[in-house]
């Protein structure tokens, strides 16, 4: 399951014959003072089902807590993550159980009630921040297509689901062809939209004030997009990195939720180790179907429903396990790689956890939430007051702060979370 | 949101006798250094000096009304508000917040400029190319909100839009433009017997399928049998399909299922099905678009077993006896297209000649066979724009706002682009304009084009048609009578199911019947055929009324309900032919008519598992009577399911409602959905809970074989008193005294479909218009067809 990345940063830029005259900002570039301060990275994985409490929460607070059997799995990076149970977003009764589903990122109040709007999530915020300074400003991954990951104006951004298009859109070089043709596609789509902004200007000037703010926003919304077209040109005539990894086959069973995951985890090593991007969320969409686990033959949604039936609740179990093994080996594979003298896994804060804390009766409060790597000082079980919960954009900020973005709050943040 | 205090001067103080009575009856409570600081003083709006032109003040005055307005404020128990202090309060409060509202409409109207949902995109440009592609899985999807997808407020732009645009245009540009050689659209016959999987799996030691000499029988839905291999598709598209079968070893119908796509992809969809009698062969047709590398997978399903103990695995196919479905061939037409190349190039390329090439040849991974001949580029270009741009943008154009489009079709013929080439990118660039992705209402009462667009995408959900275009141009629209023969035109063609559907599936959450899928040890009657048929009935029903302009109570209670036979099997009905959904008639003591007891309405009111009179109570109070529920408050857990068969959801909640804070709510939603407790998760009627650890074995049968999976556990209570006091024994009594609310339903009813109408949601400065729709309609019993065309008539519908 693991592999190398074998091209060194100079081999590599060597083999690909390229200038180091190109006026980029990528981290194929930079000089080696630059690289005394590596970029910092950040991972966001949800598993939306929830839990299972008892299993994932230690009894006791501190260093020296009794692992529960979720944490067992992960014994071996004990040292390297943070568990924290008394964390959630505020007021996030929604339309309906599963609504909290899609503010795990953005925090925004009441989920699908009325009034609602979501608002932007804090993959995308960051990636905002950082911009086109790696070919991908961030990756949003997930299971199926569903994802966590909303712009500014609320609309979800679609996952990509397919571990095979994604090393296609990160690693595999196009023919000179291709290239050309795909250049044509980004200039014309710029010169289709630049026309269009004019249309929007003209527009607006008989348009009612309120409509004039709407018209606004998709004016904007195309200037970005052609700005994105323009940095997506630029990107196109820098190589891709090479990776030793052949492309991967897509898991065609939409119900192999394990399978789905671990394809996932597999490419974000190499992800991050290529700086494609500094910014991943993966969304781990739970299912009404059953999950190829051997010992498993209820749907993952009525297994979380558990209704406190034992054998229910054993299934439950075995899904989870599972999902904690590919988190395990993810870990292991993000430890394995080096970036000058630090691991990967200390440049990149994982977040893990889910939007339910009790799933079987859609509680949304006292989440399952652990963070490994990205610097931080670990080993602890950091609980904060069951009845009382500390707001998880407070870890948010805290996770933007190290990653070198500067903010003071996010979400319903009511500080940044130090432990 | 920003836009609501554009212009607007509100007024600054609160006015004198609501001043009084908050000083007098709410500030006590409601005080600065209360829980519940709203009020915080009581001469501004607003201890920050906002106004009601903010909209979170005026959110939160408006609730303010709605809680003294029904009584819920100040506490009964401790209040000395008389009802006429109490009618002063309401009229003063809702005078100002009516009189903020219109003097924000008469800026910017009542509905926000609209842009074009994801499925009104997707139809129009089906609509405007003649293709068939779907563009809904390119695009975000909406949000929904106010409840509706078509709400102003919730259509949103986003880079993430403008990207997916383009992308869906592209791959509608790709569709409509085929210049390939003229496919064999010939019917193309099959019979299972030439198939090669079939053949060897007759020969095989073990064959589940069997060979009757003019056709082979299926006993299975398995994929890998029931593939039509020698079937496959080059051009994408829509066909016509045949199916010849008859049922096998049954006395009584069996059904036919017809998928489309790609089992290993994934892709399947169920196009069609029938029931299919035994004795004679049958044909069955469906027309319904096929991709690239797609097959078609006809399957037999709710088939009865022989015995209890047998089935096709365990018996070779020779000596069972379980009944099967023998298909004698299976037939193909299409791709469907009067004309080739087909009629999509000209709604691109304009009037050109399209001539066939001598040698064929290929580009960019397509066969080309076509071209067209164009003698004067930039002359067609601007004719064919010029057409394209009045279909597309909904209203006459002007020069002035062709010329950028012009200009890019100019500048890459200038460059050297073949002319379908030029005319692409132009085309593209119109279609995510925002001509074409804004609906254009001007300032007050809607041109003729304007409300010819409304009226079109209210019914349609695409863009008008050549009649009502014509008649928009004519300038007749707007006259009463031949607005509502227009509208009458309209809702006469199928097309008209287009907002019927999106309706139903939003007002009445029916579009969320995938959310949660039935525990199949709980429930393994449930599948797919149910689950349509469910989907289908509660459309149907509104349909149904709607087309015969029947009166509006029917929703509560019905002496027919819309099915087929597979639902008047759910339903315990006397057995009926056919899976075509039409009008059953009610055996009197049935339970069901109306909507709450609608399979789909009951399964989206539960989880897979379990129901919760919660849910389905805050569901009817919601949907029907029109009442919000105030959100639980934050603390507040939610029951934690058992399914142990312990204990019933009854005792759960009457712990529950032990607690003060928590019965103040409750008693007003619970006592809604208790009656509907007879019915199970999959809208089954019950009269003792199933249970998957204690309980007794269930002693009848499941399509001929014993039922292992579920225990029969505890009774159901059904009965409640409801928050007036009247008891409530089950179901039929929760209907004759829904009935008694009739004004109050059919008030709902119109502010909902008012709302889907005009893509905004009513407002106070709405209530009387509706309130005198609702005047006018009582006499009439409320008909729907009536209320509908109320609806267009009105001031809101015919205003922006």
């Amino acid at each position: 399951m693991s592999f190398v990345f074998k091209l060194g940063r100079r081999n590599f830029l060597r083999a690909a014959g390229v200038s180091i005259a190109l006026p980029l900002l990528d981290r194929f570039s930079r000089g080696d003072e630059e690289l005394e301060q590596p970029p910092q990275r950040m991972v966001l994985i949800c598993t939306t089902l929830g839990l299972y409490g008892p299993n994932f929460f230690p009894e006791t607070e501190g260093n020296d807590y009794q692992a529960p059997a979720y944490l067992k799995v992960l014994e071996q990076h004990r040292r390297d993550f943070t568990v924290f149970s008394g964390l959630s977003h505020p007021e996030q009764n929604g339309s309906d159980g599963h609504a909290s589903e899609r503010t795990w990122l953005t925090a925004a109040r009441h989920p699908g009630l009325a009034g609602f709007r979501n608002s932007i999530s804090v993959d995308q915020f960051a990636a905002e921040q950082l911009g086109f300074v790696t070919r991908f400003p961030s990756l949003v991954l997930g299971t199926t297509h569903s994802s966590q990951s909303y712009t500014h104006s609320g609309v979800m951004i679609p996952a990509e689901a397919s571990p095979s298009q994604i090393y296609a859109d990160l690693f595999v070089a196009g023919t000179p062809d291709e290239i050309a043709r795909q250049r044509q596609r980004l200039s014309e789509g710029r010169s289709v939209l630049d026309a269009v902004r004019r249309e929007i200007s003209k527009l607006s000037q008989t348009s009612t004030p309120a409509d004039q703010a709407r018209l606004e926003e998709y004016f904007e919304s195309v200037r970005q997009m052609e700005r994105r077209l323009l940095a997506q040109e630029e990107w196109l005539e820098r190589p891709k990195p090479k990776v030793e990894l052949s492309r991967p086959e897509d898991v065609r069973e939409d119900n192999d939720l394990i399978g789905r995951m671990e394809a996932l985890f597999q490419l974000i090593p190499l992800i991050l180790q290529t700086d494609s991007t500094r910014v991943v969320t993966v969304t781990v969409q739970g299912r009404n179907d059953v999950p190829p686990v051997p010992g498993v033959s209820i749907d993952h949604h009525n297994l979380s429903h558990h209704g406190q039936e034992a054998e229910k609740i054993r299934q439950l179990e075995l899904i989870e396990q599972a999902q904690m093994a590919a988190l395990d080996r993810l870990l292991a594979d993000l430890k394995a790689k080096t970036e000058g003298p630090r691991r990967l896994l200390d440049l990149t804060a994982v977040l893990f956890g889910s939007n339910l804390g009790n799933a079987n009766s859609h509680d949304w409060h006292n989440l399952p939430i652990m963070v490994a790597g990205g610097g931080f000082d670990h080993g602890r079980h950091v609980a904060f007051p069951a009845d009382n919960n500390m707001p998880l954009s407070n870890l948010f900020v805290k996770l933007l702060q190290t990653r070198g973005i500067e903010v003071e709050s996010f979400g319903t943040s009511s500080g940044s979370l130090d432990w | 949101m920003l836009a609501y205090g554009i212009g607007v001067n509100a007024q600054e103080t609160l006015p004198r006798p609501l001043a009084e009575l908050l000083d007098e009856h709410c500030v006590e409570c409601h005080d600065s250094g209360s829980d519940l600081p709203l009020f915080s003083q009581t001469s501004h709006w607003d201890s920050t000096g906002a106004t009601l032109a903010d909209v979170s003040v005026q959110a939160r005055w408006l609730k303010a009304l709605e809680r003294v307005e029904r009584a819920q404020m100040p506490p009964a128990d401790s209040s000395t508000l008389g009802e006429r202090e109490r009618a002063d309060f309401v009229r003063a409060l809702e005078t100002s917040i009516i009189e903020q509202q219109n003097a924000y409409r008469s800026l910017n109207g009542r509905t926000p400029q609209r842009r074009l949902t994801r499925g009104e995109f997707e139809r129009t440009v089906q609509d405007l190319l003649a293709i068939s592609l779907p563009l809904q899985p390119l695009l975000p999807e909406e949000s929904r909100e106010g409840g509706y997808d078509r709400v102003a407020r919730g259509l949103r732009f986003s880079p993430l839009h403008v990207d997916q645009w383009l992308v869906a245009v592209d791959a509608a540009l790709d569709e409509a433009l085929q210049f390939g050689p003229r496919p064999n659209t010939d019917p193309q016959r099959f019979t299972y017997r030439d198939e090669r999987g079939i053949r060897s799996n007759l020969t095989s030691d073990h064959p589940v399928v069997r060979d009757l000499g003019d056709s082979v029988a299926i006993f299975t839905d398995a994929a890998y049998i029931t593939r039509l291999h020698a079937m496959h598709f080059e051009v994408p598209g829509m066909y016509r399909f045949r199916i010849r079968a008859k049922a096998f070893q049954a006395n009584r119908p069996v059904v036919l299922q017809f998928h489309l796509g790609n089992w290993s992809k994934g892709s399947t969809r169920m196009v069609g099905y029938w029931d299919v009698l035994p004795d004679e062969y049958q044909t069955f047709e469906v027309i319904a678009r096929v991709e690239n590398n797609e097959y078609c997978y006809p399957a037999p399903d709710q088939l009865m077993a022989a015995s209890p103990d047998s089935n096709i695995w365990n018996t070779a196919a020779e000596r069972y006896a379980g009944e099967g479905l023998a298909i004698e061939w299976i037939e193909v037409e299409g791709p469907l297209q009067e004309s080739w190349p087909p009629e999509s190039v000209r709604r691109v390329l304009g009037d050109v000649a399209l001539e066939p090439l001598e040698r064929e040849r290929w580009e960019q991974g397509r066969r080309i066979g076509y071209e067209a001949v164009v003698d004067d580029p930039h002359g067609t270009a601007e004719a064919s724009l010029r057409h394209f741009a009045e279909r597309a943008f909904r209203r006459p154009v002007d020069s002035d706002e062709l010329t950028p489009f012009l200009e890019l079709a100019h500048d890459a013929l200038e460059n050297g682009a073949r002319y379908e080439d030029a005319m692409r990118r132009a085309v593209r660039a119109m279609l995510v304009s925002p001509q074409f992705l804004l609906h254009h209402e001007p300032l007050g009462r809607l041109d003729d084009h304007a409300l010819a667009n409304r009226l079109s995408y209210f019914l349609w959900g695409t863009l008008p048609d050549e009649e009502l275009l014509e008649v928009a141009r004519s300038g007749r629209l707007g006259d009463d009578q031949v607005l509502r023969a227009q509208t009458e035109r309209l809702l006469g063609d199928p097309r008209s199911r287009v907002m019927v559907n999106a309706f139903v599936d939003q007002w009445l959450d029916v579009g969320r019947i995938d959310a949660t899928t039935p525990d199949g040890r709980l429930y393994p009657e449930f599948d797919e055929l149910l689950k349509q048929s469910m989907i289908e009935e509660s459309r149907a029903f509104l349909a149904e009324l709607l087309t015969h302009d029947r009166p509006l109570r029917l929703i509560v209670d019905s002496d027919f309900v819309m099915g087929n036979r597979r639902l008047a099997e759910h339903y315990d009905l006397p057995p009926i032919v056919g899976q075509e959904v039409r009008p059953i008639e009610l055996p009197a003591d049935s339970p069901r008519g109306g909507i709450l007891t609608q399979a789909a309405i009951l399964k989206v009111t539960a989880n897979g598992t379990v129901s919760s009179p919660v849910t389905r109570g805050v569901w009817v109070q919601s949907r029907l009577l029109g009442q919000p529920t105030p959100a639980p408050p934050a603390s507040v857990g939610a029951i934690e399911p058992d399914t142990r068969g312990a204990t019933t959801i009854r005792e759960q909640l009457d712990a529950h409602r032990r607690v003060p804070s928590c019965a103040a709510c409750h008693r007003s939603f619970d006592p809604l959905g208790f009656p509907l407790e007879s019915f199970d998760v999959i809208g089954g009627y019950r009269s003792r809970y199933r249970s998957t650890v204690q309980g007794e074995r269930p002693e009848y049968l499941l399509r001929g074989r014993p039922i292992w999976e579920y225990k029969i556990g505890p009774e159901v209570d059904s009965s409640t008193v409801m928050d007036d006091g009247t008891s409530v024994a089950d179901a039929a009594d929760l209907k004759r005294w829904l009935l008694t609310r009739e004004p109050e339903i059919a008030r709902h009813f119109v502010s909902q479909w008012m709302t889907y109408a005009t893509g905004h949601e009513v407002e106070r400065a709405d209530h009387a218009e509706i309130d005198s729709i609702i005047a006018a309609e009582q006499a009439d019993d409320f008909r729907v067809r009536g209320l509908l065309h109320a609806i267009v008539q009105s001031r809101l519908f015919r205003e922006k």
